[in-house]
């Protein structure tokens, strides 16, 4: 596995306006090009540049307009509270110090994971079902209100149901569809987004400048997001990110937006190391490229070096970028911008996935819709993922 | 399981803990700046500069006869004949117009049913690692196959 410094710019570049656009992910762009490129070989570095530089440059999406990051679904919702109260470039910076530091961290923490990985994978596997209804459990309960619980359990169980179907069609990328509609379209719908778009975004006297009391909460996304390669039914850092919040104090949103960021990150980072140690990817991109080529320790340097340097990148890109939309935003006329957003949503998804990913987009934008007019919490909907997770857990 | 309070005021003591042992750090955009920094350069350094001897050498079929046990290497040719074993798939694969090599899949540790639904003529990318049979002949025990349509 090699790439020329040439073709790697031309990657790195390619991947910054990717992620600007929702909907563009390395797994789409894969799934789409690998049976021409797959061939080449630099074509798993490349995608791996497309990887590292959404990782950071994702959360501008999900910030500006609410859409999905990735596997951080629900990291949305803190960043896009803090853009509601005009703390948008703030925003910004959490996320780019929380994936810079979490990138770092889980690149020195790797070769110690390497040897350990696959005995720790062994133990933890036998209980993942029960881990997995006992977070469940944790997550309806608090809830608090018995009605509330009750209504939470429904809208779970919902989003389990459509979860299962979801994953089980022949999709391209099921979590787009079911999180822009679980997501986006209710805030576009019910026109959440024109109040973040109105609120002037205050100005930040240096960009990249955050509070020193987010270190903490990057450290244990760091954490999380080990676990979160280790569990096998805890694939996703959403999931991870929903537990977190009942076992951490979050009070802040630049907290919780500290921590989801650095769980991505880090799972992201780790997700190499698990391939290589275990044969075991939980991130999309990282399978593919294992199927193309497999992921042996020889190769991890070279991964996980392209992969630094795109993050290093897709980090500088997102403050670069950020710096210059956020105080244009409140200028953009809404209610042209949400049609066409849904628009340009519904047609990414219709290519992306068809009728079937139009579908699924439909019965996830009213789930969405229900859970909101209910007054339960938003992240139930995670169900979608949680059921199907137990599921496979206890062999169904 | 629920975490009682004294368990719970616990974790946030450390978490307390951890905040005042953070406190004299400041996060200023030149902090960032020299942390993008370093990992643009520990990348670059990664990339090429890290000595890559024991990835998958490129080689060609006949070649394998002649390296080292333990090699790893990558090497694609055309089936010309699988054999079902008790302890796993064996096959012949053939350069284009040079000699072929034995390629073993054990069943402990490669999935080799689909191994066996090889045809002969079906091209074939394998990667694995040059072993010696009874006798000194060289083969490669497989790590993973790839057929090529």
């Amino acid at each position: 596995m090699s790439i020329d410094p040439f073709l790697l710019v031309f990657a790195l570049l390619g991947g910054i306006l990717a992620s600007l656009l929702p909907g563009l992910h390395p797994n789409s762009i894969s799934t789409i090009l690998t049976p021409w490129l797959g061939s080449s070989e630099a074509w798993p570095l490349v995608l791996v540049a497309l990887l590292g530089v959404r990782l950071a440059l994702q959360f501008l999406p999900s910030i500006l307009v609410s859409t999905p990051v990735g596997q951080t679904e629900i990291g949305l919702l803190p960043g896009a509270r803090m853009m509601r109260e005009g703390r948008g470039l703030e925003a910004v910076a959490v996320c780019a110090w929380a994936t810079a530091l979490s990138v770092g961290l889980a690149l020195l923490l790797s070769p110690l994971l390497l040897p350990i990985l696959p005995a720790l994978f062994a133990a933890v596997k036998p209980w993942t079902g029960y881990l997995l209804v006992l977070a469940a459990g944790t997550l309806i309960l608090a809830e608090r209100e018995i009605k509330k619980a009750g209504l939470a359990l429904v809208v779970f169980l919902m989003a389990g149901a459509l979860g299962a179907m979801a994953l089980n069609l022949p999709l391209n990328d099921p979590l787009f569809a079911l999180f822009v509609g679980f997501f986006t379209m209710p805030a576009l719908l019910m026109g959440e987004e024109r109040e973040a778009i109105g609120k002037k975004q205050q100005p930040q006297k240096s960009m990249g400048a955050v509070g020193k009391d987010i270190l903490p909460f990057i450290l244990l996304g760091v954490v999380f997001g080990g676990l979160s390669d280790l569990l096998p039914g805890l694939s996703t850092p959403a999931q991870v990110a929903t537990l977190a919040t009942l076992a951490v104090p979050l009070s802040a949103p630049a907290h919780f937006l500290a921590l989801v960021a650095s769980i991505e990150a880090s799972h992201t980072t780790f997700a190499f190391t698990s391939a290589a140690s275990t044969g075991i990817a939980r991130v999309g991109v990282v399978a593919m490229i294992g199927q193309i080529e497999p992921i042996t320790e020889a190769q991890l340097p070279v991964l996980l070096g392209v992969f630094a340097i795109a993050a290093a990148v897709g980090t500088g890109a997102l403050l670069v970028v950020g710096k210059w939309l956020m105080p244009r935003w409140h200028m953009l006329d809404w209610k042209s911008m949400s049609w066409l957003l849904a628009l340009y949503l519904l047609v990414m998804t219709g290519l992306l996935d068809g009728w079937l990913g139009l579908l699924v987009l439909g019965m996830a934008s009213g789930l969405g819709v229900l859970a909101w007019r209910l007054g339960v919490r938003r992240t139930h909907v995670m169900g979608s993922l949680i059921v199907p997770s137990i599921l496979h857990a206890f062999g169904m | 399981m629920r975490m009682g309070a004294g368990e719970r005021r616990t974790a946030f003591h450390a978490l307390d803990g951890i905040r005042h042992s953070l406190g004299k750090i400041e996060l200023a955009p030149s902090h960032l700046t020299i942390l993008l920094f370093l990992m643009l350069c520990a990348g670059l350094l990664m990339l090429y500069a890290w000595p890559t001897d024991s990835a998958y050498q490129k080689v060609s079929p006949a070649s394998v006869a002649l390296m080292q046990e333990g090699e790893w290497v990558a090497l694609s040719g055309q089936v010309q004949q699988v054999d079902g074993r008790a302890t796993g798939t064996s096959i012949q694969l053939c350069g284009i117009g040079e000699g072929c090599v034995r390629v073993f899949a054990s069943r402990k540790e490669t999935e080799t049913e689909g191994l066996l639904a090889l045809a002969p003529g079906q091209e074939l990318r394998a990667w694995g690692e040059v072993a010696a049979a009874t006798g000194g002949t060289r083969y490669v025990r497989l790590h993973r196959t790839q057929v090529m349509d």
